[in-house]
């Protein structure tokens, strides 16, 4: 998260997508974690409290940070890439 | 530069407690302005944000420095200097060590990383409080509706660093938990005729003064609520009054701990309710707020009467979870239990102290059989945080006890 910090603004909304199971399986506390590295920029979940996933919010973002994923996601490039992840930038 | 920002809140809140508690002597003085300080500069930058001027270090001293020559108290500097002890150096060295375990490495409380922390570095970012952030459903977890007192103190700190700095924030935890024992230190030489077991209880009391939670608000909370107590059980209503009001702005239980003072105080001496005037006007600003921003609370939402009369039903669920996640220190507890024991004809002279202890309480029984969780989650995770609001008080209560029942004892003897 501190390469997506890095490589975006403050005022940019960045997208979290992390492979788990469930809100209380994993996804609150990445998100969570997440939003505390990149402050103050906005991080956008990609799944509710009652484990519904959001993939409509990705349209709000103009980042998608992928943790330990690579998802391939329409309107999107990968801009970076590490062992741990990549970052995928708005291409339209 | 965070040693910088300490000593600053420490000069500002200086004039106030002289103002407040112009009899204080030395140690007493000393504590009071460290806590008022911290209050003062974190009221300024809420006061800053609710007029809509964005923080800078030079708007920040501007304003402390306004409210410093407002306070200030022009008066001859007399302060009474209590005999000091080798124990006391023990006390200090406790300090020291607690100073190395919270600097250590940059806070990891989850509440830290997902609360107080996280609206810090968003308000420093900002430049001020971030309204629309709090407002964001997407981040309702982060407690919207907590009272911005600590973060508005890590602000102020990073306002001296020049940048978000976590690991420096540790600083302000033994910083606290010493002006809080410089306290007890005072109003335990005032209680007790040696400075010797004055020094000993103060030592026996000083891991309980520290909190073990390093970057969220239950440092704050106990110090402000334990010495509002121990002060208010000595009139001194003006400086208890002011803490109380910053405990109320440090987590939603010091609205809990004002009421309860206040209820104990009427049921113990009426005359001076009105004299919590201070702390309801430190409060009412942050309320007003958080009404005005619609910033909600996870505690009292959906049906509460429901959740409170299920659990009341099934009394066996919560009284599980308080078994097995007992908080620990049982010789404490034993401690404590023996001291109340023994001087039970003597409870009645600590009446207010006690009946806050007994009222706060409740409210955090209440709390549980309210609260929209699941109740054994929130046990474990919150009850020995809880606990540890009330445990100074007590056991500095239960120590009092036990020397007035040592030396009336004595008297009579003698006599």
């Amino acid at each position: 998260m501190n390469a997506v910090r890095e490589r975006t603004l403050d005022s940019d909304r960045i997208a979290i997508v992390i492979p788990a199971p469930g809100w209380e399986r994993g996804y609150q506390y990445g998100f969570t974690r997440a939003t505390y590295l990149l402050a103050p920029r906005t991080t956008i979940p990609l799944m509710a409290a009652n484990d519904t996933p959001l993939p409509a919010n990705v349209a709000l973002a103009d980042y998608v940070a992928c943790w330990h994923a690579a998802p391939a996601i329409p309107h999107f490039a990968m801009i970076w890439r590490s062992e741990d992840g990549v970052l995928l930038r708005r291409t339209r | 530069m965070t040693l910088l920002a300490l000593i600053v809140v420490f000069a500002v809140g200086f004039p106030a407690a002289r103002r407040a508690d112009g009899d204080a002597p030395l140690l007493r003085c000393l504590g009071e302005s460290f806590l008022l300080g911290i209050g003062i500069c974190a009221m300024t930058l809420f006061a800053l944000s609710i007029i809509g001027v964005r923080w800078t270090l030079l708007r920040a001293l501007i304003a402390v420095l306004i409210v410093m020559i407002a306070v200030t108290r022009r008066a001859p500097l007399r302060l009474r200097v209590e005999r000091l002890q080798v124990i006391d150096l023990l006390t200090l060295a406790t300090i020291v060590g607690y100073a190395l375990f919270a600097t250590v490495a940059p806070p990891a409380e989850i509440d830290f990383i997902a609360d107080w922390g996280l609206k810090a570095r968003t308000f420093a970012a900002h430049g001020g409080i971030n309204w629309s952030f709090l407002q964001n459903a997407w981040y309702r977890w982060d407690h919207p509706d907590y009272p911005p007192l600590l973060p508005l103190t890590f602000d102020w700190i990073t306002l001296f660093s020049g940048d978000w700095s976590p690991q420096s924030l540790g600083m302000l935890y033994p910083a606290i938990g010493l002006a809080l024992l410089a306290i007890i230190r005072s109003l335990f030489a005032d209680e007790f005729a040696s400075p010797f077991l004055a020094s000993l209880a103060t030592l026996a009391i000083a891991p309980l003064a520290l909190s073990p939670w390093i970057g969220i608000a239950e440092a704050p909370i106990v110090a402000f609520g334990t010495a509002a107590v121990l002060l208010g059980r000595r009139g001194l209503m003006i400086p208890a009054a002011l803490m109380l009001g910053f405990a109320t702005m440090t987590k939603n239980e010091g609205l809990a701990m004002l009421v309860a003072f206040a209820i104990a105080l009427a049921l113990t001496q009426p005359r001076l309710v009105p004299k919590l005037w201070p702390a309801v006007a430190i409060a009412l600003p942050w309320l007003a707020a958080r009404a005005i921003f619609g910033l909600s609370t996870g505690l009292i939402g959906g049906p509460i009467l429901t959740r409170a009369v299920e659990r009341l039903r099934t009394p066996q669920i919560l009284g599980s979870a308080f078994i097995k996640y007992a908080t620990g220190a049982p010789l404490l507890w034993i401690g404590v239990v023996i001291a109340l024991a023994v001087s039970f004809r003597m409870l009645r002279e600590e009446a207010f102290a006690l009946l806050w202890i007994g009222i706060e309480f409740a409210f955090y029984i209440a709390a549980y059989l309210v609260t929209e969780s699941d109740v054994a989650w929130q046990v474990r995770w919150s009850w020995e945080r809880l606990v540890s609001h009330l445990t100074p008080t007590l056991a500095f209560i239960a120590i009092v006890l036990l020397w007035r029942l040592a030396t009336r004892g004595t008297m009579t003897t003698n006599a």
